[in-house]
């Protein structure tokens, strides 16, 4: 994992070459590529916060959706009272972690099992719930109120995975890291050495759900109507796991590129196959966590040490 | 009066869906039991048996009471191929491992099932509108078959479990899989076996579920799912009469949560159920502590 | 004051008593050798004393103060270490990392403040050269060492060893023991369970054996091991 991080001080000016390249898209590529590019932003801030959760503290959250449905709600809500894209969006992420709070206080006592059933119920409920509840638009779904055109939306999504990106670096090289990291190796043995395991699985818990209220924000800023379903549903839990697993778990540019394989590939189903879109995925899903278990990251950096082995010993 | 009789269906009638409920589990109770996995496709394996047992009445008019005895075979052998090809390989990694493989296998099932049938809710209404009435109290027809069929079907894999000698095994296994392995057990041949009855005892539940609107889309498998995580949890992890009371337990609670909340919270009260005992005791009801 | 001191501590698992009323007390800066046949409930001694769970009934009293009740890594913050019988490293960090979290965990340093200090304890300890390996790759006696290593990052005033010479040769069974006596010139109290008579004898000064729970001698190596009871109860096991 530092191999990146080591690879960006060698070569930096080509990550701030990527950068600027990325935020002028809007000038010359069309919308549909750019609605593309947002997703993976957004389904990347998503994962990374998933992932974290995850491969940190050990704990599947199966019903992540629900974090993201929230902070598409907030925003949604947030926007139809008057708020800007921005503000709305934080407040997406801030309010998803407050409501997280309590939730996590309950269920972070659970072991992995039990914690992964309590947030798919989560989910379930909530799915449930929702469409009963006129408030929340019922069947129907609730109709948004602003515009934002792609363009904005884009560079939003982009600044945001940016800060999100950095947060993730820091938090991994920080002593807070270092802690996390031993809770999922060996919770027992962490405390053993005087972690306060429970705190930090809450705080890693508050961040993992504030990033995904964050994504739930931008994701409903580009919809006209907020239906349920589509925050809600399995699919939306699946394809989280989907990107964490096939991109390369506990890896932070494994988050990248695993979301950019799930957006992407779902672009290209769209376009040609729909009924048996998640067949596919499923099926490369079983293949990559019986086979490739390190993702499509740990395959690249695989290769890269060995490449580097074999030029050394050239030398 | 009529109150009282109103709450005495509504627990005649949690009771018999208890029995419904602790069927599901049974399945997913003796998976975790022996194997040691979280068998999370089990409830997409019931609703294709579902899906089955609805097409065999479509076709040749076979009622699902009868039906078992294909369904049963046919989900014997899928399960069985499961557990073979796929969940064989995760025993001893992982507790993600195993639980991204089996979500990955549902999914699969549940996009199969919609691509096949669509999205619509097939039902097998053999018995609606059709109700017992003694001593006041009303219950539906339906129900008391499926409760009928559910609690029969326990008791034969109650049987099974502690009469015959794949029983004994299976049991062994589930205390000590090191020394069962040591006393000459084959536990390759026997997991495959469990897989298999896994399928079957899932199909039975299927065959019944069908009797009641079911689909594969949306919630229609999910909810399934949870209810058995749900009893599960509450009757605790190694308990086979925990499973049968905590089933039980969980059909009573809905249904007379109805008194409390509205309907559509009723799958709710489940679930804070079960928060609630788990933090109070992590075991569950009837299970050991690890 | 006594360091520790132990009062009718019991414990049962389901039908089994593992440990019944059992006293001890220990002073600051001893060794003592908690010893006894296989199940003998040795190893839940260590873990209430650490926090893994709680006793049934009785009190655990640590500098005058009672911690029964304490989790384990309140315990830590207060000094009780301990080591595992069956190592549990963290597979995936360095040896280094590994001695640095026990340290940021519970000093308010950075982390390259951490790593000088972790280096000085793997030097200390004699894994100098392994820093940078990770746990799968080391030799086992070499894991065992990270564990103490681990261990002593946290500033302990109380050691719990369990097994730490559990399949050592008898060169490596002498290299830890002069690696405990440093240890101990610190002024750290140190409480070892242990099998092998050699480390036992060579640095115990006060040894307690327990058999089906409960203390049947206390003393020193002279006392205890000719102590009949003592005898019959290893002997009752084979």
């Amino acid at each position: 994992m530092n191999f990146a991080l080591s690879a960006f001080k060698k070569r930096g000016w080509i990550w701030i070459l990527i950068a600027l390249f990325l935020f002028s898209l809007p000038l010359f590529m069309n919308e549909m590529y750019l609605k593309i590019l947002f997703n993976i932003a957004v389904w990347a801030i998503i994962t990374l916060g998933f992932d974290m959760l995850l491969t940190k503290c050990g704990l599947l959250s199966l019903g992540h959706s629900f974090f993201y449905a929230s902070g598409a709600y907030f925003s949604a809500y947030a926007q139809l009272f008057n708020f800007h894209l921005i503000p709305s969006i934080l407040i997406a992420g801030l309010g998803t972690a407050l409501i997280a709070l309590p939730l996590g206080l309950i269920t972070l006592k659970l072991r992995g099992f039990y914690f992964a059933m309590a947030t798919l119920g989560l989910a379930e409920i909530a799915h449930l719930s929702i469409r009963a509840l006129v408030l929340f638009g019922g069947d129907v779904g609730l109709w948004l109120s602003s515009v934002y055109s792609i363009e904005t939306l884009y560079i939003v999504a982009m600044v945001a995975l940016c800060v999100t990106l950095f947060i993730c670096y820091i938090i991994e090289n920080s002593k807070f890291g270092l802690k996390i990291k031993t809770i999922s190796m060996d919770e027992g043995a962490a405390k053993t050495i005087g972690l306060n395991t429970a705190r930090y699985k809450l705080y890693t818990f508050l961040f993992s759900t504030f990033l995904a209220g964050i994504g739930g924000g931008l994701a409903v800023s580009e919809h006209t109507v907020l239906l349920p379903s589509a925050f809600l549903s399995s699919s939306v839990s699946f394809k989280m796991i989907m990107a964490t697993v096939i991109g390369g778990m506990g890896a932070i540019p494994g988050q990248l590129i695993g979301a950019a394989f799930v957006i992407s590939t779902e672009a290209i189903f769209a376009m040609y196959i729909t009924d048996v879109k998640f067949i596919i995925f499923g099926l490369i899903l079983i293949v990559v966590i019986l086979f490739f278990p390190a993702g499509i990251y740990g395959g690249i950096y695989r290769f890269w040490l060995s490449y580097s082995l074999r030029k050394r010993k050239k030398a | 009066m009529g109150d009282v009789a109103y709450v005495g269906n509504l627990v005649i009638s949690g009771i018999l869906l208890g029995g419904l409920y602790s069927l599901i589990t049974m399945g997913l109770f003796l998976a975790w039991s022996v194997v040691g996995l979280i068998y999370m496709h089990l409830g997409h394996l019931m609703i294709l048996a579902a899906y089955i047992a609805f097409f065999i009445f479509k076709l040749y008019g076979i009622s699902p009471l009868i039906s078992f005895f294909i369904v049963c075979p046919i989900l014997f052998g899928i399960s069985a191929f499961l557990q073979h090809t796929l969940i064989k390989r995760v025993v001893s990694q992982s507790f993600v491992t195993q639980m991204v493989l089996c979500f990955g296998i549902a999914i699969i099932l549940e996009d199969l099932m919609v691509l096949l049938w669509g999205r619509e809710t097939k039902n097998i209404p053999l018995f609606v509108g059709e109700s017992f009435k003694f001593s006041g109290l009303f219950v539906s027809k339906t129900l008391l078959i499926i409760a009928a069929v559910a609690f029969t079907a326990i008791l034969l894999l109650w049987l099974l479990m502690s009469k015959t000698m794949f029983g004994k095994s299976v049991r062994a296994v589930a205390d000590n899989r090191e020394v069962a392995r040591l006393m000459g057990i084959d536990t390759e041949r026997l997991y495959l076996k469990l897989g298999g009855l896994v399928g079957a005892v899932v199909a039975v539940a299927g065959c019944l579920i069908a009797l009641y609107p079911f689909s594969a889309s949306g919630s229609g498998t999910w909810a399934y799912v949870f209810t058995s995580f749900v009893v599960m949890a509450l009757g605790g992890l190694g308990s086979f009469k925990g499973v049968i009371i905590a089933g039980i337990a969980l059909g009573i609670i809905q249904n007379t949560s109805i008194l409390i909340v509205p309907s559509g919270f009723s799958t709710a009260m489940g679930f804070i159920l079960l928060i609630v005992m788990l933090l109070v005791k992590p075991e569950g009801l009837f299970g050991e502590k690890t | 004051m006594k360091q520790l001191q132990l009062n009718s501590l019991t414990k049962t698992f389901g039908g089994v008593t593992a440990v019944h009323n059992l006293d001890f007390s220990i002073e600051r800066g001893e060794i003592i050798s908690l010893i006894g046949p296989n199940g003998s409930g040795k190893t839940t001694v260590l873990n209430m004393l650490s926090g893994t769970f709680p006793p049934d009934s009785g009190e655990i009293i640590y500098e005058g103060k009672n911690v029964t009740k304490l989790k384990s890594y309140q315990l830590c913050r207060i000094g009780v270490a301990r080591t595992y019988q069956i190592p549990r490293p963290f597979y995936g960090l360095k040896v280094i990392e590994a001695v640095m979290a026990g340290l940021i965990i519970n000093q308010k340093i950075s982390l390259d403040v951490a790593r000088t200090k972790a280096e000085e304890i793997l030097s200390l300890v004699g894994l100098a050269k392994e820093c940078l390996t990770y746990p799968p790759f080391l030799s086992a006696p070499s894991v065992r060492t990270l564990e103490l290593a681990r261990a002593l990052s946290t500033s302990p005033k109380l050691l719990l060893l369990d097994e730490p010479m559990a399949g050592l040769t008898s060169t490596e069974v002498n290299e830890c023991i002069e690696l405990i006596k440093n240890i101990r010139s610190w002024g750290l109290s140190i409480i070892i369970v242990e099998h092998t008579m050699q480390a036992v004898r060579a640095l115990s000064e006060r040894i307690i054996v327990l058999d089906y729970g409960e203390k049947i001698a206390e003393g020193t190596s002279e006392d205890v091991l000719k102590d009949p009871k003592v005898i019959e109860a290893y002997l009752g096991e084979q």
